[in-house]
């Protein structure tokens, strides 16, 4: 345990000082950005990304990774902003980290198998696109002077890691920054800057209660956004932790993890911070780097600090065109590129889970909402396929008089109708048997379907003869844990 | 007590003379020994990246570079590892009496050790020779956590003829006295139980109560009483040559030790010779 603790801080100082430095840097565009997203200054994206990375290096349960202020959450809270006020933003922004703490004691972290896949590669996908479209305000109406800072400032942060030497050693993002903003000032072109957008942070974070009535009323306005918040930043938090730790080749703690979210969150929403979770981008830049350890996180959060309220004044004059490049870099790289290709090969259920989600989230500005919908059609999908196992085997005796029914497979709702439509009604019988024994009854539907049966074959004249019901329907129970032993779990699968 | 004798070996800290002690233990105590290689996974970065951007493929780019980087140092411990289990099997087997494993696993040293704890009657871990190190936190780790004894070797292989005992009357120092009496680790050589202590009465008291559990089982001892500072222990071992010092181990809580130091850690390190360690 206390090695663990010591590794998980001490165990890469100098790879995880310098990617944390990197980090940092890169860190203060995209809050910027985020803030402006959300429709607040930019201070509150800045305050919210120093709280939520330093908060999560010790309460996080993902070493290495980076949480900030997210565009994800800031696409679900810019109606609360319009509407109501940064001041009902930070008491949301307390409230779901307190929800995110209950739902981290409740085991959450569970939930996340039911989101498939393709939910996660859509989920990324459509960030990435919002992100992107994000971009868009700043590039329309606007002079040729910006189109040609961000074409420029796109072509610096590809192709300077390129240059012998430096360009290993500088963050491009951060030199494309450094030389827009110079070329701005010696050129004195007119477009917009970082200082146009609100005021910057010009002292350190102060203790802040949000300035809102403690009635009914708030607590009716502000859930809606706390929920959705707390689910957007769960599954970003979780999404990133299993890119992380695949990156790593550890294990992160999810639970741990939505509890540091959490009280990231409710100490974010103390300082006048908007909420956050962590970022896909920034984590895999911070891994790229050399970053393994907590040390990394709280380096980033620590640093963005000290840089943005001693550096203010330089960071206003930065053209909002640089930052623009940089945001377009993070969302080519949240990308996930890999499913664009695998299109070809993968089932189309899984290419429809996949894209409906983007389009939803897409659609709808709801990452929410997108990954529900991509849930509940992989669910779907499923169980459609799982209702092709079901067959059944019919005898008959020697005067064609009896006829047995032998059901092998999976009985349940989407099955069920299947299951009816197996027996033959217009055969003249004596007796009909109907062997389950074999068969699995999931739910009350299977069950209503060979009751169904078993009275339309009687109204029809047959005796009706029912093999095994007991073993059949013996499983639906909603106890899962009996599943869970090996000769219990047999008896299910006999039946294949 | 039963179980196999395990000596985990890395090749870097004396694998060849964990390996000879280890023999001579499953000799004396006609138990089986396991020769265990974990293969540990540094997942840090390897060279300087810190161009800051990400570009369209960037996690898969990523992910593809780090897994080539890694799997060629993997599988070089990997070979180094089985090629140092395969050279101490041979040696060992010439001397041994007894079955000989060898194992090798993905992971790291303490969690492994503590898996295993339950199965094994003694752990032989070679460490840095005395002047050259403060005690790993591996090795502390190790020591705190597996509770059965541990060997700590930090020289050369010499037949142990003489072993001395410390004993203060502590649950860790009597557990030792047991072990060896239960086991006899060191086969048929000459023992000697000591006790450090201002107060005399005490001091002879404790080591009565620590002979008689050896003559309990017929087994010889002698005793000594000395009215020094507890430092002076390696002194005394030193002066009389003996080879094996055993000693109850971390009695006190991490918090302690954290803030006054640690006897035991101040003696693994300044010892010449192997020390048997149980807490």
């Amino acid at each position: 345990m206390y090695t663990n603790v010591k590794k998980e801080w001490f165990g890469n100082i100098r790879g995880d000082i310098l990617s944390g430095l990197v980090v940092a840097l890169a860190l203060i565009p995209e809050a910027i950005a985020f803030s402006i997203i959300a429709g607040v200054d930019p201070k509150v994206g800045l305050y919210a990304s120093f709280s939520m990375a330093v908060v999560i290096a010790f309460a996080g349960g993902r070493p290495a990774m980076i949480s900030a202020a997210t565009g994800a959450m800031a696409l679900v809270m810019v109606t609360l902003v319009k509407e109501h006020g940064l001041q009902y933003l930070l008491a949301a922004t307390l409230l779901t980290g307190a929800i995110q703490v209950v739902l981290a004691y409740i085991g959450v972290a569970k939930l996340m198998s039911f989101v498939a896949r393709a939910v996660v590669v859509g989920f990324v996908n459509a960030l990435a696109i919002l992100i992107f479209m994000a971009q868009l305000p700043e590039l329309t109406n606007v002079t040729w002077h910006v189109y040609a800072l961000t074409i420029v400032g796109l072509g610096i942060i590809y192709l300077f890691p390129y240059v012998p030497k430096i360009g290993k050693i500088l963050p491009s993002p951060l030199v494309t920054i450094v030389l827009l903003t110079i070329f701005v000032m010696f050129t004195g072109w007119d477009v917009r800057n970082v200082g146009d957008m609100g005021q910057l942070p010009d002292t350190l974070p102060i203790f802040l209660w949000p300035d809102v009535p403690l009635n009914l009323e708030t607590l009716k306005i502000i859930f809606p956004y706390s929920f959705a918040l707390a689910i957007v930043g769960l599954l970003e938090s979780f999404m990133t932790t299993t890119i992380i730790d695949e990156l790593t080749d550890t294990k992160g703690d999810k639970n741990r993890e939505a509890k540091g979210q959490g009280i990231a969150n409710i100490a974010t929403g103390c300082i006048g911070g908007m909420a956050g979770c962590a970022m896909i981008g920034q984590s895999i830049i911070n891994v790229k780097s050399g970053g393994r350890g907590r040390l990394s996180t709280f380096i980033a959060g620590f640093f963005l600090l000290i840089m943005v309220v001693f550096l203010s004044d330089i960071i206003s004059v930065i053209p909002m065109a640089a930052l623009v490049a940089v945001m377009i870099m993070v969302s080519i790289g949240t990308f996930d590129w890999g499913s664009i290709k695998n299109l070809k090969t993968l089932p189309l259920s899984t290419n429809i889970v996949m894209l409906s989600t983007v389009a939803v989230t897409v659609g709808t500005h709801n990452l929410a909402l997108g990954v529900v919908t991509g849930v509940l059609l992989a669910s779907l999908f499923f169980a459609n396929k799982i209702s092709h196992f079901m067959y059944c085997e019919t005898s008959y005796n020697e005067d064609n008089s009896v006829k047995t029914y032998k059901f092998i497979g999976q009985v349940f709702f989407n099955s069920s109708e299947k299951f009816y439509e197996t027996f033959d009604f217009k055969e003249v019988l004596d007796k009909v048997i109907i062997d389950v024994s074999r068969a699995h009854f999931w739910d009350v539907s299977a069950v209503y379907a060979l009751d169904k049966a078993v009275i339309k074959l009687r109204r029809e004249g047959a005796e009706v003869e029912v093999i095994g019901q007991n073993e059949a329907t013996s499983t639906i129970i909603d106890r899962f844990g009996v599943h869970d032993k090996p000769e219990e779990i047999e008896k299910v699968m006999g039946g294949h | 007590m039963s179980g196999f004798i395990l000596c985990p070996v890395d090749g870097i800290n004396f694998s060849e003379d964990v390996c000879d002690y280890g023999v001579y233990i499953a000799n004396t105590t006609n138990s089986q020994i396991k020769f265990l290689n974990i293969v540990e996974h540094n997942h840090n970065a390897k060279e300087l990246d810190l161009s800051g951007n990400i570009a369209l493929g960037a996690k898969d780019d990523l992910l593809e570079k780090l897994t080539t980087d890694e799997q060629e140092t993997s599988k070089c411990t990997i070979k180094n590892g089985k090629e140092l289990l395969d050279t101490l099997k041979q040696r060992a087997q010439e001397h041994i009496n007894t079955k000989i494993n060898i194992s090798q696993i993905h992971g790291e040293v303490v969690n492994s050790l503590i898996e295993l704890k339950n199965d094994i009657k003694i752990a032989i871990l070679g460490i840095k020779g005395q002047g050259q190190h403060t005690i790993g936190e591996n090795v502390k780790e190790v020591i705190r956590e597996v509770h059965k004894p541990i060997l700590l070797v930090n020289s050369k292989f010499q037949q142990p003829k003489k072993i001395l005992i410390a004993y203060n009357g502590s649950n860790e120092s009597k557990e030792i006295l047991k072990i060896i009496s239960n086991n006899l680790l060191f086969g048929d050589v000459q023992r000697t139980i000591i006790n450090i202590n201002k107060n005399e009465k005490t001091s002879k008291k404790l080591l009565t109560e620590a002979k008689k559990i050896f003559e309990d089982k017929n087994i010889i001892v002698d005793t000594v009483s000395l009215n020094k500072n507890k430092e002076d222990l390696i002194n005394y071992f030193e002066e009389n040559d003996f080879d094996i010092l055993a000693m109850g181990a971390y009695s006190h809580s991490r918090v302690k030790e954290f803030i006054f130091g640690s006897f035991t850690s101040k003696i693994i390190e300044n010892m010449k010779k192997p020390v048997l360690l149980y807490r």
